[in-house]
């Protein structure tokens, strides 16, 4: 049962991260759309993280405490390597800004939210196969 | 092969790199990779390495000159033998194919005269049935490579390619240990 939510949250992030290059690649439209993906594809990447981690508590519309969960629960399992997090809180203290504000997003801004996005994603794919958390990589039967 | 069509060749093979890098997710992509003892052209592990293995075949052709390096004058017989020659040269890449461990399989023909245009213009359509599993369960994809004069070159989908059953996981893990791709996002 956890690895098929891992595999949801799974699909999801690459989904919303798919999303985000379509978008970008009009260079000066869609900024706010295509790094709001870039936002969802990392909370997404992180949910299928905590689902693999046993953290039944995801699906929350707050999202702003969801970096110090999952460095909680790497802890709890004594993984050391979690220079990822950084990348994933910029993006989340920058939600609201992307989502809601009156000024405009600029395309240097969309540039560092898209880097950190993929960077987060590289990381965070490195921590579910060295954890070896179930649904993270599959073979076929 | 000339010197000018080498350079196509590699053209085409740099185009699938970033047709890779826009499509899928952080992935990790390798040119002329060794994989498994089978030669790729261009191999991409999607999310950085731990997901799915798409391997592409590509296809030179060069529907403006014959092997002499002399023009063609595209008669209703060279429309029909350049055909009936790419028939047999896709029959060859499907079984080649059928060893070949991945999930998502394509061949790319690529026009490599440098004259541009659509390498398939007035050349009948090959025959798609040998691109599938014989279980039915995976289709090789087709992409088309268009160098267009004076613009990047592009990659069409032609066919799309439908999920191949694949038990490889552990090759992918010591492939991505033992080579270094030509294309990744670093952490």
């Amino acid at each position: 049962m956890q690895a098929v939510q891992v595999q949801h949250y799974i699909e999801r992030a690459t989904d919303f991260s798919r999303g985000m290059k379509k978008l970008m690649s009009d260079d000066e439209d869609h900024v706010n759309s295509s790094a709001l993906l870039a936002i969802h594809s990392a909370i997404s990447y992180s949910d299928a993280l905590r689902a693999g981690l046993g953290d039944a508590r995801l699906s929350s519309d707050d999202h702003r405490n969801a970096a110090d969960t999952l460095q909680g629960l790497l802890n709890s399992n004594r993984y050391r390597e979690q220079q990822g997090l950084r990348h994933f809180k910029l993006l989340l203290s920058k939600k609201s800004r992307v989502a809601y504000s009156d000024h405009p997003l600029s395309l240097t801004e969309r540039k560092d939210l898209i880097t950190a996005a993929e960077r987060f994603e590289v990381w965070v794919n490195q921590v579910g196969k060295h954890l070896n958390l179930e649904g993270w990589t599959h073979d076929d039967q | 092969m000339t010197t000018n069509e080498q350079r196509q060749l590699g053209r085409a093979k740099n185009t699938i790199l970033a047709f890779f890098e826009r499509r899928l997710s952080v992935p990790k992509i390798y040119i002329d990779a060794d994989w498994n003892n089978h030669p790729i052209d261009v191999l991409a592990i999607d999310r950085d390495g731990v997901g799915d293995v798409h391997a592409v075949l590509i296809l030179p052709i060069n529907p403006n000159s014959d092997a002499q390096g002399n023009r063609i004058i595209r008669t209703d017989i060279w429309v029909r033998d350049f055909g009936h020659e790419l028939d047999g040269k896709f029959k060859r890449l499907f079984a080649q194919f059928q060893e070949i461990p991945a999930q998502y399989k394509y061949i790319a023909t690529a026009d490599v005269s440098g004259c541009g245009g659509d390498p398939l213009i007035g050349v009948p359509h090959p025959n798609f049935d040998g691109a599938y599993a014989p279980d039915g369960i995976g289709r090789i994809g087709f992409l088309s490579i268009e160098f267009l004069p004076d613009l990047d070159a592009e990659v069409k989908v032609v066919l799309k390619p439908e999920r191949f059953r694949a038990k490889i996981a552990k090759l992918a893990d010591d492939y991505i240990q033992q080579h270094e791709p030509d294309w990744q996002v670093r952490a």
